[in-house]
């Protein structure tokens, strides 16, 4: 349904994003994961228009048989909302502080035409329901700061379904939460992507968290897209060495405290270098600890089963 | 292991009128006692709104109880503020989440990473010793002449550690130190802090949100809620076989957004 | 809500907002109205200065039969009023007297206006509350009515003036200041200052004093423009600068009743004092912008 293809985005002599091929078939749920400087948010954004004006964006982008390139912004601002919807790291930023939040998900219902006026309350009504606050009528009266955290991403959420959009793209939704609300967040938009066949393109710095919402991962280092394919078998094999890498920093599982406690962490050597001193060929390198003399030049695309790619010269081995 | 550092009877409000307030009233902090074993690493968790960045201000001296005693190293922090401000500030320092708010951006680093020493030992440290201290978090003696929006969120939290740990504290309390770092950088810092608590025999208070991070570096765990001591323990104890359901629904939530294999 | 220090920060939250990419920002420019503005405003300051050594005549030299002279005849450049005494020299004058009240009202209500904004954002609620209150007050004062009251006790001329512009200007400082210092305060390099034991006095002029300088400059060329405006505006009323002392407003003041017979009399000194407010808006814009931190390169998050 959504089509990346050659995607490149720039800002200035600077390629931030370069991207062969990424797609999410409908309904299903694709993380995107990244350090700073990977440019995830910038490749999500590009998908409903929304980059700096001096960024400059070639190749295709393709939502449900229709190109998104270089649309107008009329069109792409009729687009988002109704068809994507989106939900951001900070729901207070994304909410108007004067309004009563009941009115903010009947506005975004009534910007579409979705619905006739007179059925308008109850979908609101129905909306919080369905994000499951509590006391929808109650909760629906009340304006954004006499909210908690999670009560706000979840009205975000509902206006954001407000429309049955066929993609919702979340960017951070659960950063700024605690880790219980997290958990109910990615359980309450697995539960709705699954009820409304609404496909996802979550956004995050966190595998855990992509592991708990999605069962396809793309990686991205440097703007390039390191490696993609099915979530779980990305976590327990990766192939490229930066997912490795990125896999083994992890502090680990609460639980396994017996063997890892006072142990030093692995780490990665060094840190993301700015935009434009990254080395030629393969983003990683410098930083990577399997370097080969091949890595100068660009690694070649290798495909295995279940739509698992990478980009890789000096792989992990398969056991 | 001798306490460090103690808190008893303690209560803790940001509002005014806290004198006429009764004990069953809402607090920041309600009736915290909790211990600090010198020479430990002890993590501090909850939710946010939980009072554990509250309590190690507290601690350190940088709020005052509205009620209760703190104690350090046998002597109330009272009377430490009022006759050895200095010394119990040079043997309590604190580094904070926010590694682009922990320096003054208006300062170079050489400044900033002096003011410690300046305050506390009213003498100004050479080049040779700031190199020092740099190194001593990786960091090479380039960086004095750069302003903080120069550097890295990595680098800038090493340098805020240097900066504490340059009056050679006894307890260094860290409140959030990786949670506004990327995944990777947060390795290297808490590998960092882990050397750096063996190396010069620190006492840390860690307080964190993640329990994966406290499960990799604390001996124990004080586990808040609503301003209240929820659960007090061994690590081990409260990861695998928590005693109330806070902890557990803390664990549980903790364990389904971290990597499964 | 009760615990402001444990939220959850995101690990882009020092990056770029919206973006996680660090983009390597450009060289800054100077922003066109810095530019226009600082030149109209040394062209003033250097008419002023030369005004002190020199003038084309002597300003208050009478030369009746040279009256009424017309913009730009028999050498006099900007024309006569009707005692004949040279516009050029008093408009050259009357920029020296605009600058000096405007300079001297200015420093004078920045001083104590910002010490009082820093220490009231440095105080506990209680007074902070106190002090706003006094400042709304004092914003609320309508100036002009001060200045009248404080002409009939002092008298006319430029002290006055200064005064009632400083009664004008330090609660609008005060306020201006609280805000931003009080943020500064709340960064976490405040703390750890109180940590290693510097007491708040010092971290006032240590570390919020220059992290507000911008702002504080800013508001300075701002001030100055409306300093100029309300100097030129009591000598208008008669309450700023009398006879011999040279002023734009006093000027305006004098060519009002010969309006039909010398109009330029009159669009002179008001086309002088245009300029000058529209020279130091100019510049505080352009400080404004090219102080402002978001232009300045960002760290890497």
């Amino acid at each position: 349904m959504l089509d990346i293809d050659d995607l490149s985005i720039s800002i200035g002599p600077h390629e931030i994003v370069s991207i062969e091929h990424l797609s999410i078939p409908a309904g299903r749920r694709l993380g995107l994961v990244g350090e700073s400087g990977s440019g995830k948010t910038m490749t999500a954004m590009s998908i409903i228009g929304l980059l700096p004006r001096e960024a400059v964006v070639t190749g295709s982008i393709t939502f449900d048989g229709v190109p998104m390139v270089n649309r107008p912004e009329r069109e792409l601002s009729k687009i988002r909302g109704s068809e994507i919807g989106t939900i951001f790291q900070d729901p207070l930023r994304a909410l108007n502080p004067t309004m009563r939040v009941g009115k903010q998900v009947a506005e975004a219902l009534r910007l579409h035409n979705t619905v006739p006026k007179q059925q308008v309350r109850s979908r609101t009504i129905e909306l919080l329901d369905q994000v499951q606050l509590p006391e929808p009528e109650v909760l629906a009266r009340r304006y954004p700061h006499q909210l908690s955290g999670g009560q706000r991403q979840r009205v975000l959420i509902a206006m954001a379904i407000a429309c049955d959009p066929k993609l919702l793209i979340a960017d951070e939704p659960t950063t700024a939460l605690d880790v219980t609300v997290q958990k109910e967040i990615l359980e309450l938009l697995g539960r709705l992507s699954d009820e409304l066949g609404m496909a996802v393109m979550f956004v995050s710095h966190d595998l855990g968290v992509i592991q708990a919402i999605s069962d396809h991962v793309a990686v991205l280092y440097g703007g390039r897209l390191a490696e993609t394919g099915p979530t779980d078998q990305i976590v327990r094999s990766p192939r490229h060495r930066y997912t490795e890498a990125l896999i083994d920093v992890n502090p680990g599982h609460p639980e396994d405290i017996t063997a890892s406690l006072g142990k030093a962490l692995t780490t990665i050597k060094g840190s993301v270098p700015p935009l434009g001193a990254f080395l030629p060929g393969c983003r990683f390198r410098g930083r990577c600890p399997h370097e080969t003399e091949r890595c100068v030049q660009e690694p070649p695309i290798t495909e295995m089963d279940g739509g698992h790619v990478f980009k890789c010269w000096n792989p992990v081995e398969v056991p | 292991m001798t306490d460090l550092s103690s808190t008893d009877g303690l209560f803790f409000d940001y509002g005014s009128h806290t004198r006429r307030r009764g004990v069953d009233d809402d607090w920041t902090l309600r009736d915290i006692a909790v211990t600090i074993p010198a020479g430990s690493t002890v993590g501090v968790v909850g939710e946010s709104g939980s009072g554990k960045s509250t309590l190690v201000r507290l601690m350190c001296g940088l709020l005052m109880p509205s009620r209760g005693e703190i104690t350090f190293a046998g002597r109330s922090v009272n009377d430490w503020l009022s006759e050895d401000r200095l010394d119990f500030h040079r043997r309590n320092q604190i580094v904070f989440q926010s590694p682009a708010s922990s320096l003054d951006p208006r300062l170079r680093i050489r400044t900033s990473l002096s003011e410690p020493t300046k305050a506390l030992e009213r003498r100004r440290p050479d080049t040779a010793e700031l190199t020092g201290w740099l190194a001593d978090v990786g960091l090479s003696g380039d960086v004095l002449s750069r302003y903080p929006h120069q550097l890295s969120g990595g680098q800038l939290q090493r340098i805020a550690v240097a900066r504490a740990l340059s009056v050679r504290p006894d307890v260094l309390y860290a409140d959030e130190p990786t949670s506004a770092l990327d995944v990777s950088v947060q390795a290297q810092v808490l590998n960092l802090l882990m050397g750096l608590k063996s190396r010069h025999g620190l006492t840390m208070v860690l307080v964190t949100h993640d329990l994966a991070v406290v499960a990799r570096v604390c001996e124990e765990v004080i586990v808040l809620k609503d301003g209240q001591v929820v659960e007090v323990g061994p690590t081990a104890d409260i990861m695998t076989d928590p005693k109330t359901d806070y902890t557990r629904t803390l664990v549980q939530a903790s364990r389904a957004t971290s990597l499964s294999f | 809500m009760s615990d402001p220090t444990s939220t959850i920060p995101s690990p882009d939250a020092d990056g770029l907002e919206l973006f996680d990419i660090e983009v390597v920002s450009p060289r800054r420019r100077l922003p066109p109205q810095l530019v226009i503005g600082a030149v109209i405003v040394s062209a003033i300051v250097a008419v002023g200065l030369v005004s002190i050594f020199w003038t084309p005549y002597d300003l208050e030299a009478v030369d009746v039969p040279n009256q009424f002279k017309s913009p730009g005849s028999d050498g006099y450049l900007l024309g006569t009023d009707k005692l004949g005494r040279d516009m050029t020299s008093q408009i050259m004058a009357g920029a020296r007297n605009s600058l000096l009240v405007s300079m001297i009202s200015t420093v004078l209500s920045l001083i104590p206006g910002v010490l009082i904004g820093m220490i009231a954002a440095g105080a506990s609620p209680f007074w902070q509350r106190i002090i706003s209150r006094l400042t709304d007050i004092g914003i609320a004062l309508p100036g002009i009515l001060v200045a009248l009251v404080l002409a009939t006790s002092l008298g006319p001329g430029n002290p006055t003036a200064i005064i009632a512009i400083m009664f004008w200007f330090i609660p609008t400082v005060a306020r201006v200041t609280m805000g931003p210092s009080r943020q500064i305060l709340s960064r976490d390099f405040v703390e750890a200052a109180r940590a290693y034991g510097r007491p708040r006095r010092f971290i006032l002029f240590r570390h919020v004093l220059p992290n507000i300088g911008p702002l504080i400059i800013v508001q300075a060329s701002v001030m100055f423009a409306l300093a100029i405006l309300i100097e030129a505006a009591l000598s208008y009323l008669g309450i700023g600068a009398q006879r011999p002392t040279p002023s734009w407003g006093r000027l305006l003041k004098e060519a009002q009743p010969l309006m039909d017979k010398a109009p330029y009399l009159m669009v002179i000194p008001g086309l002088s004092i245009m300029i000058a407010v529209i020279g130091f808006n100019l510049l505080g814009d352009g400080l404004r912008t090219y102080l402002d931190p978001q232009q300045k390169a960002k760290g890497a998050g």
